[in-house]
């Protein structure tokens, strides 16, 4: 079914270009570890007027990562105005580290021991409850980074004026050496709608 | 006839290589040493090839006919962007090196897009140094016939286009040649048909080399360029300093020289010859768009009236 494959390039008269394209985008995607996160992709390109349309569906994307997820957090013992940061996972230890000095200060953060983190503040009552709903690792936007990048990767050259949609669900982009027309982006939302239904039809 | 040849093998011993092709009155071109690997690119009297080739399995070193060698080619991208590189451009300029050519990338600065691409006087002239010019284009074929031939303007060198799509070989106006199969690709080319697609582009080029070479054997040159690279390395003791892997690159109408233009023009038009002629006499020397480098045109038999 032609619905189901991953890539499809249609370009009016190019049958070549179409499919070498093809192989351009699927090694771009490789390159930046995108091909699981773009389920699906819809190009249309052609040269004489010239334009060029992506439409790539994209899965779900992975949660935030906050400090309560690999950490136990605690007020200091009796006395001290701190907050205790029990590490259960080293692996965010950089950048909770990085938060935290940016937050508190270099000279307040004390880190002895390797799975824990303390946290000198004279408001430390509150701050237990903010520190454990703060975002350590923001996995979204580093794919949306990754997502522009292949973009611009992908896209001819000398295509420099560009139309771009992008939210959770789709990336859409149009883009020319003119300026872009409505008839474009009409067909660019016509190629995401049938994107989306057939998708859902078959779910 | 000179015979171009590349050596592939051990450091070790390598001179005995070396002495040899000079006693046989070759040339060596090119020596790039590699920590124990050496390449070397050389031209061999045709009829003492044996020797040169019995030496070789002596050093169990490997012989290859190197074609394009003594060949300065500009390897013209639309841009120097990512798009383009590191693969196909690269790739193609390895392929072309392999044979024994010297490559020059040259990234236009304004060479993307269809209706917007253009070309400017000092990338043409650029261009216009070298023997011959590779233009690689992209995977369309409205764009390589329609729009992209507006980058040949001005351009006097022969002009070699590769693309992806199929076109007839001389189906790209004021190219001399067509290639296929050789798109905008985002992988390294290593897959069977694209070994062929730059195997037949290399051909291509040396097909346009021979005839080029035909030409100036119809008018000999005054004194062949190996030759003037020997005196120049021999009498000009500044080039053992210049830092670039081939200081005196060969052209196939005269040399390059990679020293300053302003500093050593005149010294290079001194070097003088067993014949008691002087380079100025047999060749114009003029600046190089490079660099400022050296640029040495070696006039034919038919200006000077003779041969050295």
């Amino acid at each position: 079914m032609e619905e189901d494959e991953k890539i499809i390039v249609e370009s009016p008269g190019e049958e070549v270009g179409a499919i070498i394209y093809k192989q351009v985008i699927s090694d771009v995607l490789s390159d930046l570890a995108l091909g699981r996160v773009i389920e699906k992709v819809r190009v249309y390109v052609d040269v004489t007027e010239p334009v060029f349309i992506f439409v790539g569906l994209r899965h779900a994307g992975l949660a935030s990562v906050h400090i309560k997820d690999f950490a136990d957090l605690e007020t200091g013992e009796y006395g001290k105005h701190q907050v205790l940061i029990k590490l259960n996972k080293e692996a965010y230890i950089p950048q909770l580290l990085e938060k935290l000095w940016e937050r508190y200060g270099r000279g307040n953060i004390i880190h002895e021991e390797r799975t824990l983190v303390a946290v000198d503040t004279p408001d430390y009552m509150d701050e237990v409850d903010i520190l454990s709903e703060m975002v350590i690792d923001e996995k979204a936007g580093e794919i949306d980074d990754r997502i522009v990048d292949s973009m611009l990767r992908i896209i001819p050259e000398g295509f420099r004026v560009r139309y771009h949609q992008m939210t959770k669900e789709y990336i859409l982009f149009v883009a020319s050496e003119d300026a872009i027309k409505q008839e474009w982006k009409d067909r660019a939302q016509a190629i995401l709608d049938k994107l989306i239904d057939g998708v859902s039809s078959n779910a | 006839m000179l015979e171009p040849m590349m050596y592939e093998g051990g450091v070790y011993k390598h001179n005995l290589l070396v002495e040899l092709v000079e006693d046989l009155g070759g040339y060596i071109l090119q020596k790039n040493i590699m920590q124990t690997e050496v390449i070397m690119i050389m031209l061999v009297p045709m009829k003492d090839t044996h020797l040169v080739e019995d030496m070789t399995k002596m050093l169990l070193g490997e012989l290859t006919r190197a074609p394009l060698s003594g060949a300065e080619i500009a390897v013209v991208a639309p841009t120097l962007a990512y798009h383009h590189l590191p693969h196909l451009d690269c790739d193609l300029a390895e392929f072309l090196r392999r044979k024994g050519a010297k490559t020059n990338m040259v990234g236009l600065s304004r060479g993307v897009g269809s209706r917007i691409c253009q070309i400017n006087a000092y990338e043409r002239d650029l261009i216009n140094e070298h023997d011959l010019a590779v233009y690689i284009f992209g995977n369309f074929k409205h764009c390589i016939i329609e729009s992209k031939p507006k980058l040949f303007e001005g351009i006097e060198i022969p002009i070699v286009v590769t693309g992806a799509p199929e076109i007839a070989s001389d189906g790209v106006q004021n190219a001399d040649v067509y290639v296929g199969n050789l798109g905008r690709v985002a992988h390294r080319m290593r897959k069977g048909d694209e070994m062929h697609a730059m195997d037949q582009m290399v051909a291509e080029v040396g097909k346009i080399l021979d005839k080029l070479r035909e030409d100036i054997g119809k008018d000999q040159q005054s004194v062949m360029p190996p030759r003037v690279k020997k005196e120049i390395e021999d009498q000009v003791p500044e080039i053992k300093q210049v830092l670039s892997p081939l200081p005196i690159t060969l052209r196939l109408k005269g040399l390059k020289v990679k020293l300053d233009y302003d500093e050593f023009h005149e010294k290079i038009g001194e070097v003088s010859f067993v014949e008691g002629i002087k380079l100025k006499d047999i060749a114009d020397i003029r600046r190089s768009n490079m660099k400022n480098f050296i640029l040495v045109d070696i006039r034919p038999k038919s200006e000077t009236g003779y041969v050295i």
